[in-house]
């Protein structure tokens, strides 16, 4: 854990760019998939649709429970699926007055075009972004991508297991410490698998995965290489079937699954999808066996 | 019954000889483009190329009754049930490309496709159809307003430099000239000079037009007008903004209504409820806007018509190019995200006498079901009654009419007896 005295950041919003310059040595903290109960009673939960992203649901719990409320900002990746309406949400429960304050929020918006306009807008951002986090203490710029790359090794290799993988990529980003390269304990023998979709807040289905066989290949984890990739993927991974699951209110990441599963066609990787599964699935979420490929 | 206006059945008149039209000139080569409603398709009509809009089209496909069977197809492909449908279902009916399961026989494949980023899902709804036509795509970036003040109608009108934000405005502009060209290299030919602030300047003039209908009907002692009539009367030259006949059309719209009113004829007589709608229209079953008339309520208000003014009238300032990224920048937005779309329905609801507000929540179509509990606490901490309907704008499927019917009329009947306590 990094140093609690010391003034951090924290980032929400998936696909947030540790990496960016802007936020190079800052104590940060990657909120995104934390979850929280909402407290008794809640202000927020009326407000809240039953459809609202389990991401953004969570996020507003937590700022609701002040579990935020020792950060110097809260920066919000616009990019990332929800994280709009999860700004837009927070703010306007602080001006109803049914969030209490707390420490600002910071939209981080980015162009989704490449040319020219594009560019000088993202530089503008990057500067407001800079302007925002003036006073906070920035130390050593650690070395995140090469422990990366040897914690993606670790589990393309079966030498941990899936779940245990996917808990240190979780840990590195909500404590803004390197990656743990520890020895662990290794993936069964059996099938090789990959894990793809909507993004997981806990690991019940990873355990679920490890039971079935050697979970070595996480697409919805944090830090997780991209869709282009995937034909590659399959292929250095030795992937035998791929698993796909989105979270039940998901509008988003299904539009994905048809080309995911005709990359696997062409690989020939068996693709199993498993329908709806919970943000922090439990066995009950889960069937007893992995189900057949479809056909 | 009143009877409809007559510049009503001109408009679907208009809108069929368009598409016959349209299907001429796409039949000899011409080169369209398919493109969100929130998107700045006055680059389009400025260059004179066609355009389809997506949500219209995805409603002309739902009042034909052919969303349940592209739907059920969609699913059967592999694209699970909760994906959006209303921005999605056209993608669904070309991917079926069926001329029988079509309205007109379908489209043709677009020369370009143009969607803003302003849900998480466009880009890739738009990429599926990009890979499925092998049209270009261009995505507009939707970067957040990072402080967005609830009233956004009135200084937008004019101060949209302060009120956007230089930054946003920049790129968004940027996005346009890219969109041009883009545009000018599929046409095969250059916008003409001065076409984009002329067409800007008569879309003004059209909208201020409308805010004057939108005027006269909330200022009407009874709903002149239902919304049925007053959405294809607005609609149809909105997908025609700034051309001729759409400004002539709403000049015969305001006359036609201004007649109406002053005759003193009324859609209830003994009108006693007014309800507004909110959201997108329910186009499979348009027939639930009229089905509490018998006791006296009314839809007499939907977004369409105030919104043509208070969404679209930007002052020029001498650069139609950035006055249109005012237009675009958050257009969509301001109807669900909170602050804007509390405030403003609020705003709406006040100015038409409104006593129930309905609102449609698209569950499975979440950049509009949000905000809706927002909007809800903003009309009843105004004093308006809100019901919630759990409904999709165009799949039928999941729709249960009489439950629906049976909600509005808990609501009418709650403003009901809050009438007679009051002793009106």
């Amino acid at each position: 854990m990094s140093d609690l005295n010391v003034p951090y950041c924290l980032i929400f919003g998936h696909g947030a760019p540790l990496d960016h310059p802007a936020l190079a040595g800052l104590a940060l903290r990657d909120v995104t998939r934390m979850a929280h109960e909402p407290p008794s009673p809640s202000a927020v939960a009326p407000m809240l649709e039953p459809f609202l992203d389990p991401f953004v649901r969570n996020f507003l719990f937590g700022l609701e429970r002040g579990a935020f409320d020792g950060a110097a900002l809260i920066v919000v990746w616009r990019a990332g699926p929800g994280a709009l309406h999860a700004f837009r949400y927070a703010s306007e429960l602080r001006r109803l007055g049914l969030l209490p304050d707390g420490p600002p929020l910071f939209l981080w918006s980015r162009a989704d075009s490449t040319g020219g306009a594009a560019q000088a807008f993202d530089a503008e951002q990057t500067g407001r972004l800079t302007r925002a986090l003036t006073g906070l203490q920035r130390g050593a710029v650690a070395d995140r991508a090469g422990p990366l790359a040897a914690l993606h090794t670790l589990q393309r290799d079966g030498a941990i297991t899936g779940a245990e993988a996917f808990a240190r990529h979780l840990a590195a980003r909500e404590t803004g410490t390197a990656h743990d390269l520890a020895p662990g304990t290794a993936a069964r023998p059996g099938p090789r698998l990959a894990l793809a979709g909507a993004p997981l807040g806990g690991d019940g289905l990873h355990r679920w995965l490890d039971a079935q066989g050697a979970l070595v290949l996480d697409l919805q984890g944090p830090d997780a290489p991209q869709d282009p990739l995937l034909p590659d993927l399959l292929k250095t991974h030795r992937i035998d079937t791929l698993v796909w699951q989105v979270d039940p209110q998901d509008d988003l990441h299904g539009w994905r699954k048809p080309q995911i599963a005709r990359d696997c066609a062409a690989a020939g990787v068996a693709f199993v999808d498993l329908g709806f599964v919970p943000s922090w699935p439990t066995p009950s979420d889960l069937p007893l066996s992995l189900p057949e490929p479809a056909a | 019954m009143t009877p409809a206006l007559p510049c009503t059945a001109e408009a679907a008149a208009y809108q069929r000889d368009w598409a016959k039209s349209l299907r001429a000139r796409l039949a000899g080569g011409e080169a369209y483009a398919f493109a969100n409603a929130d998107t700045p398709m006055e680059v389009f009509h400025a260059l004179d190329m066609p355009v389809v809009v997506n949500q219209w089209w995805s409603s002309v496909i739902a009042a034909k009754k052919l969303s349940g069977l592209h739907l059920d197809a969609s699913e059967a492909m592999g694209f699970h049930a909760r994906l959006a449908k209303y921005s999605a279902l056209p993608l669904f009916a070309a991917i079926d490309g069926r001329p029988e399961t079509q309205p007109w026989g379908g489209l043709p494949a677009p020369g370009l496709l143009c969607a803003r980023a302003s849900a998480d899902d466009h880009p890739l709804i738009f990429a599926e159809w990009a890979r499925l036509t092998g049209a270009p795509l261009k995505i507009l970036s939707a970067p957040g307003h990072p402080d967005p003040e609830p009233d956004w109608w009135t200084p937008l009108r004019r101060d949209w430099e302060a009120t956007v934000g230089a930054d946003r405005l920049d790129l968004m502009a940027g996005e346009i000239a890219e969109l041009t060209e883009m545009a000018e290299q599929v046409a095969g030919r250059r916008t003409p000079d001065g076409a984009l602030a002329q067409l800007m300047e008569r879309i003004d003039r059209q909208e201020r037009i409308f805010e004057a209908c939108a005027q006269m009907i909330a200022e009407a002692p009874r709903l002149p007008v239902r919304i049925s009539e007053m959405i294809p009367n607005v609609m149809i030259p909105q997908w025609h903004r700034g051309s001729d006949w759409a400004l002539a059309h709403a000049q015969r719209f305001r006359d036609a209504l201004a007649a109406r009113i002053a005759s003193g004829a009324a859609v209830c007589p003994d009108e006693r409820v007014r309800m507004m709608w909110i959201g997108a229209g329910l186009w499979f079953d348009t027939g639930f806007y009229t089905a509490f008339e018998d006791q006296g309520a009314v839809f007499a208000w939907s977004m369409y018509l105030p919104f043509a003014a208070d969404g679209y009238v930007r002052a020029n300032h001498g650069d139609p190019v950035r006055a249109l990224a005012a237009r675009v920048s958050d257009i969509n937005e301001h109807l669900h995200q909170p602050p804007w779309a509390g405030a403003w329905h609020v705003k709406e609801a006040q100015a038409n006498r409104i006593d129930l507000a309905v609102i449609i929540v698209p569950s499975a179509d979440r950049p509009s079901g949000y905000g809706t509990r927002f909007i809800a606490r903003a009309l009843e901490e105004a004093g308006v009654a809100t019901v919630m309907l759990d409904a999709d704008m165009v799949d039928a499927r999941g729709w249960d009419g009489a439950e629906a019917r049976a909600r509005v009329q808990a609501g009418i009947d709650r403003v009901t007896d809050g009438h007679r306590a009051k002793g009106r």
